[in-house]
């Protein structure tokens, strides 16, 4: 009984952080419209109600800004040099396509449920 | 901000070298931030333990690190089983591991006049690739289940030797802060039979294996002298002997004891062993003990030195282990007293 309580719980939490990726790259391209910084961005997307660590967010940012879907540039702001990014004419294009396929898979989802 | 300068150090040794300093400088960028914050929210200057509570947050310098990893290279056999944390350290050790057993192979080919053996490269490649990942892949789990259990003072000076060892004790070391160990977990048992089933079968088919070895090549001249009898049948027995520990712990998990007290006595039996075959030396002597040829005589010291210099290393980290569960050992027993002084205490109050 505990096993199968632990191996549910274990369950859903894979299958919560699969559908959090998705969403959370999103989430991201969709704030960084507005120019932030790596601690900035975190603490926004916190306030909105999605927490996610440091250790994701940091190299999340990179990577979308290799595939190049950020820009990226270091800053002075408060006597600091800080690394501002924001998001690319390709990104700009990519969020937009990835907002339809949201609406889409948002509306097939509601239809599927309420038919259930 | 000492504190935050070794962590930040800690990280840049395990990120790819031409990212180094960029990454580190945003992350140092954002800690900072982050901790200007707590200190305006606060009104003051933060703690130590403060600044260690936001680092500790930001975790471990080899995850931390390994999430930078571009490739996100691993090793996966149906599921992930070395991820790109440990990757690179794996990499980096199997080619120093599978480099130094081709070197030997070579050295000892050549020398005994055999010539480059491809099987017996392959099979001890095979070997050593095999014993690695295995415990790679027990450490990334190990590591997985545990990578909160750490402490930013522990990186010291932040060189990468002092945070592989602190990894390494976070992903295998019981007595750690956060693990309140009060049994030997299944999987460890279970994992333990399996490893010394593969090394007892393995053990059994040393002496088949070295006889065809040596009969193909130099056979009729060579053969294992009394520093390699001397460590076969104790090596064995231990090996079986090691069998009781798990099983026994697999039905009696709460036994730790048991474990902590085997590990010790097995190190320390090892280490003897090992002792008894440095005292026998000469693990490959002529078959013909008239042989005079000087080229036989040179691979026989070629042979006994590289196993002299094995065998006196294995010692040296084999009583190192033994020191190190010693002092485990003693460290829990007194816990465990002052834990049941604690609760006599508590009743009698």
């Amino acid at each position: 009984m505990k096993n199968s309580t632990k191996l549910d719980s274990d369950l859903f939490e894979n299958l919560r952080l699969e559908l959090r990726r998705g969403c959370l790259i999103v989430a991201v391209l969709g704030h960084l419209r507005v120019e932030h910084y790596g601690y900035t961005l975190r603490k926004a997307l916190a306030d909105h109600g999605l927490d996610i660590d440091e250790g994701t967010l940091y190299p999340l940012l990179r990577r979308l800004e290799t595939q190049g879907l950020l820009a990226s540039e270091w800053r002075e702001e408060n006597k600091r040099n800080k690394r501002f990014y924001r998001l690319s004419p390709q990104g700009d294009v990519v969020l937009a396509r990835l907002l339809d396929e949201w609406q889409n898979i948002n509306a097939s989802l509601t239809r599927i449920l309420q038919e259930a | 901000m000492e504190l935050l300068d070794q962590y930040l150090k800690t990280i840049k040794t395990f990120l790819p070298k031409g990212q180094q300093d960029d990454i580190i400088r945003e992350l140092s960028e954002n800690l900072i931030s982050q901790m200007e914050d707590k200190e305006a929210e606060l009104g003051r200057p933060l703690t130590e333990a403060e600044q260690e509570a936001v680092l500790q947050q930001h975790g471990n310098p080899m995850v931390v690190a390994g999430r930078y990893q571009q490739q996100g290279r691993s090793v996966a056999f149906g599921r992930q089983l070395i991820g790109p944390m440990l990757f690179p350290l794996y990499l980096r050790i199997l080619s120093l591991n599978l480099g130094f057993t081709a070197a030997v192979i070579l050295t000892i080919g050549f020398a005994t006049g055999r010539g480059f053996e491809f099987s017996s490269l392959l099979l001890n490649c095979f070997i050593q690739f095999a014993i690695l990942t295995i415990i790679f892949t027990l450490a990334e789990k190990h590591l997985l289940k545990s990578k909160d259990r750490w402490d930013p003072k522990d990186f010291g000076s932040g060189t990468k030797g002092k945070a592989i060892s602190v990894v390494w004790r976070a992903a295998f070391s019981t007595y750690l802060p956060g693990n309140g160990e009060s049994k030997v977990s299944r999987s460890e048992s279970i994992a333990l039979i399996i490893f010394n089933l593969v090394f007892v079968s393995w053990w059994i088919t040393i002496p088949a294996y070295m006889g065809r070895a040596l009969l193909n090549g130099a056979g009729a001249i060579l053969r294992l002298g009394p520093g390699c009898e001397v460590l076969y049948l104790p090596i064995l027995f231990l090996a079986v002997a090691g069998f009781v520990q798990p099983c026994v712990n697999l039905f009696r998990p709460q036994w730790v004891w048991l474990r902590d007290a085997w590990r010790t006595a097995s190190a320390a039996i090892f280490t003897g062993i090992l002792c008894l075959s440095l005292k026998a030396g000469n693990w490959v002597v002529l078959a013909d003990a008239s042989d005079k040829l000087a080229q036989h005589q040179r691979a026989i010291e070629v042979i006994n030195q590289w196993c002299s210099i094995g065998i006196t290393i294995g010692a040296v980290v084999s009583g190192v282990i033994f020191l190190m569960e010693l002092r485990r050992l003693l460290h829990r027993r007194s816990n465990h007293e002052m834990t049941a002084t604690r609760a006599n205490g508590m009743q009698l109050s």
